[in-house]
């Protein structure tokens, strides 16, 4: 099992690798062509330096801390649209950085178990965040549209799957307090995992099989993330913070406005 | 003061390079979150989302995809481009913009969309030849006849002519310390032409050295750099570079936003000042040199797109209206950053003309509800299509220039300057 889901992640992380340096390559394309249209890798190296000595300037990390991770601009436009922006990316980010860091030091022989409290608390709580901002999100496209937000397919493919991670998250930690027993504590701190759990314990179900069958759908959502976002709309968090890094004010242009 | 070579290009060529790097990468960080389409008067009117940025850019990203997927690099190499009919409703969008740039403000992830919906007509003017056919004539007219009306350019001057106090020696001057660039639309628009008639009174009152290129001065070049045909604006600025250098002057003064940004963004000058008439009269105002009588009426200002959003001129503007006005002085709503556009901006005039009025009624809409008896702009394309959208609402607002404002209520003293005053517009 292990060694099937390290295979498929490597699978992932190599289709998200590819899809992003697919698009890396598209945005230097102009940049980079030599004669006759080949990459002219001097040149990208010289810009690669550029961006490191422009992305260090304090001016560009003022606008990334208010622009890229406050958000500082759409909690000016609108409050709602802050909140849920906020929560979809933060909890994105706090769970990716949680669970595959979590596995990581398990991997490094750390003594990490699920109950940590911590640990399951982190989750629990980022999981609901997580669904908070999905649920903004549906109320904004679906229940009570903005003349401006504009709703296709993909949006509304990306929230299913993101709330299909946090709740079957949830179902994966039920399910194993269900097969292994509660551990002492775990109302406190689980408490999205916990009460989840003592809810479905009527069903009397096979809890083992039922725990391998939601892991598997969890941990296979998940990879299947990782590998479609570059190709999807989802790669603005890369890009996005990637422009307004470079829309901050140069030394050059500040000296030049009007005063 | 620098000179320009033949052999140093002023823009890259779009057909090599239609987008830089920047603007790919601004294409994949636009999450069609719609806060453009809000800030969009070219959208409110025709309800087409591919008139606003985000239309621009999906339909533009569609383009792409289908020139570069798995399936047409398997099957059609060397095949079929993607549809005309996709790349006529992307280029119907695109010339459509009236590239007031308000989408920039609104903007969460700071792309930069004039100069992204630019480069767009660009690649699409130049690149695949879809430049709009009336665009194309005012292009033929600005390359030939020097200006974009494609009248003879020796009749630039025509409105300085029926100045009774005009200096006999002006139009003939060959050296002043400052040159007035008036451009094509206070020369030849008889609507606005009292805007270069006030400003030259007002430069001559203040008692400045100024001349004039008259027939000398051809187009800046705006039009045709936002049309999509930078390359051909080339010419025109080099042209405009070499008249300077001949006339000497150290100092250029504008009353067209338009053409003031075209040679602060584009002219390739050192040593030379470039002035909007908003700043020239403010720093008037400063030193003493200016001073108004009140007003009867209450005033407004409107920001035009290219002096606040494209140059960041804010303050200027408003030090003057606050000088003469005071507490008659009311702001617009929205203002500053957030101003709305007068649509007569981004050649939209020459491409799709019920547009430029349509949009224009938002603005006058905002006139009319802040009470204001006399909308001041600064610039002669938003006077025109205003006072035009104001009249066929029967409104009784009157619009003038910052320029005019200053005349009829100004009072000059010549050689009494108090230079002991900072100027805060000095640059």
């Amino acid at each position: 099992m292990d060694a099937l889901f390290h295979g498929l992640s490597a699978l992932a992380l190599a289709v998200f690798a590819w899809g992003v340096f697919e698009r890396v390559r598209f945005w230097f394309r102009p940049e980079l062509r030599g004669n006759p249209g080949g990459i002219r890798w001097g040149r990208a190296l010289s810009l690669a330096a550029r961006g490191v000595r422009r992305l260090l300037r304090p001016p560009t990390l003022r606008t990334l801390f208010w622009n890229g991770l406050v958000q500082r601009q759409l909690w000016r436009e609108s409050r709602q649209r802050w909140l849920m922006h906020m929560s979809l990316s933060w909890s994105f980010a706090g769970l990716f950085i949680v669970g595959s860091g979590g596995n990581f030091l398990l991997d490094l022989g750390v003594p990490l178990t699920k109950n940590d409290h911590w640990f399951a608390a982190t989750n629990d709580f980022l999981g609901l965040t997580l669904l908070l901002g999905v649920a903004i999100a549906l109320q904004r496209r679906f229940l009570s549209p903005k003349p401006h937000v504009r709703t296709v397919l993909e949006d509304t493919a990306i929230l299913a799957l993101l709330a299909f991670l946090a709740l079957s998250g949830y179902l994966v930690e039920a399910a194993r307090y269900l097969k292994e027993g509660t551990p002492d504590g775990a109302a406190a701190y689980a408490f999205v995992g916990y009460s989840l759990s003592r809810t479905l314990e009527p069903l009397g179900a096979d809890w083992a099989r039922a725990y391998d069958a939601f892991w598997w759908l969890h941990a296979s959502s998940g990879l299947a993330l990782v590998a479609y976002l570059p190709y999807s709309k989802l790669f603005h968090m890369f890009a996005s913070p990637t422009t307004i890094a470079i829309s901050a004010p140069t030394a050059q242009e500040v000296a030049a406005w009007p005063r | 003061m620098a000179t320009v070579t033949e052999a140093e290009p002023l823009f890259a060529d779009p057909r090599e390079r239609p987008f830089t790097a920047r603007q790919l990468l601004e294409l994949d960080a636009c999450t069609r979150c719609g806060e453009c389409l809000r800030a969009c008067d070219s959208f409110r009117v025709k309800g087409d989302e591919g008139v606003s940025l985000m239309g621009m850019i999906r339909r533009r990203r569609q383009l792409f995809r289908e020139d570069r997927s798995l399936l047409r690099r398997l099957f059609h190499r060397d095949g079929r481009d993607a549809s005309e009919d996709a790349w006529s409703r992307y280029q119907q969008g695109v010339f459509d913009c009236t590239l007031c740039g308000r989408c920039e403000v609104y903007c969460p992830v700071g792309i930069r969309t004039r100069d992204l919906a630019i480069a767009m007509r660009q690649e699409l003017a130049t690149a695949r030849c879809m430049l709009p056919q009336n665009l194309d004539r005012a292009r033929d007219a600005v390359l030939e006849e020097g200006n974009i009306f494609g009248y003879p350019n020796e009749e630039r001057a025509l409105w300085a002519e029926f100045l009774e106090d005009l200096p006999a020696d002006l139009l003939n001057k060959e050296r002043a310390d400052v040159l007035y660039f008036v451009g094509c639309v206070s020369s030849f628009s008889p609507a606005v032409q009292e805007i270069p008639q006030a400003f030259l009174r007002v430069l001559l009152k203040a008692g400045i050295d100024v001349g004039l290129l008259a027939g000398e001065e051809w187009c800046c070049g705006f039009p045709l750099i936002v049309g999509g045909l930078a390359k051909d604006a080339e010419q025109v600025i080099r042209r405009n570079i070499e008249r300077l250098h001949r006339f000497g002057a150290k100092t250029v003064v504008f009353n067209c936003p338009s053409c003031y940004c075209a040679w602060r963004r584009y002219y390739p000058l050192d040593g030379v000042r470039l002035m909007h008439s908003a700043e020239f009269i403010a720093e008037l105002v400063h030193s003493g040199r200016l001073k108004f009588r009140p007003p009867d009426a209450a005033v407004t200002y409107h920001d035009p797109c290219d002096l606040g959003r494209g140059l960041g001129v804010y303050d200027a503007p408003r030090e003057v209206l606050r000088a003469l006005a005071g507490e008659a002085y009311v702001e617009l709503t929205p203002s500053r950053e957030r101003a709305l556009c007068c649509g007569g901006g981004g050649d939209v005039e020459i491409w799709d003309p019920e547009l430029v009025g349509e949009v224009n009624s938002m603005l006058t809409s905002a006139v009319d509800k802040s009470g204001a008896q006399v909308v001041v702009q600064g610039c002669p394309q938003c006077k025109r299509t205003t006072q035009r959208g104001l009249s066929a609402k029967g409104s009784a607002v009157r619009t003038m220039d910052i320029a005019e404002l200053a005349l009829e209520y100004g009072t000059f003293t010549i050689g009494a300057a108090d230079d002991s005053r900072p100027s805060s517009f000095e640059r």
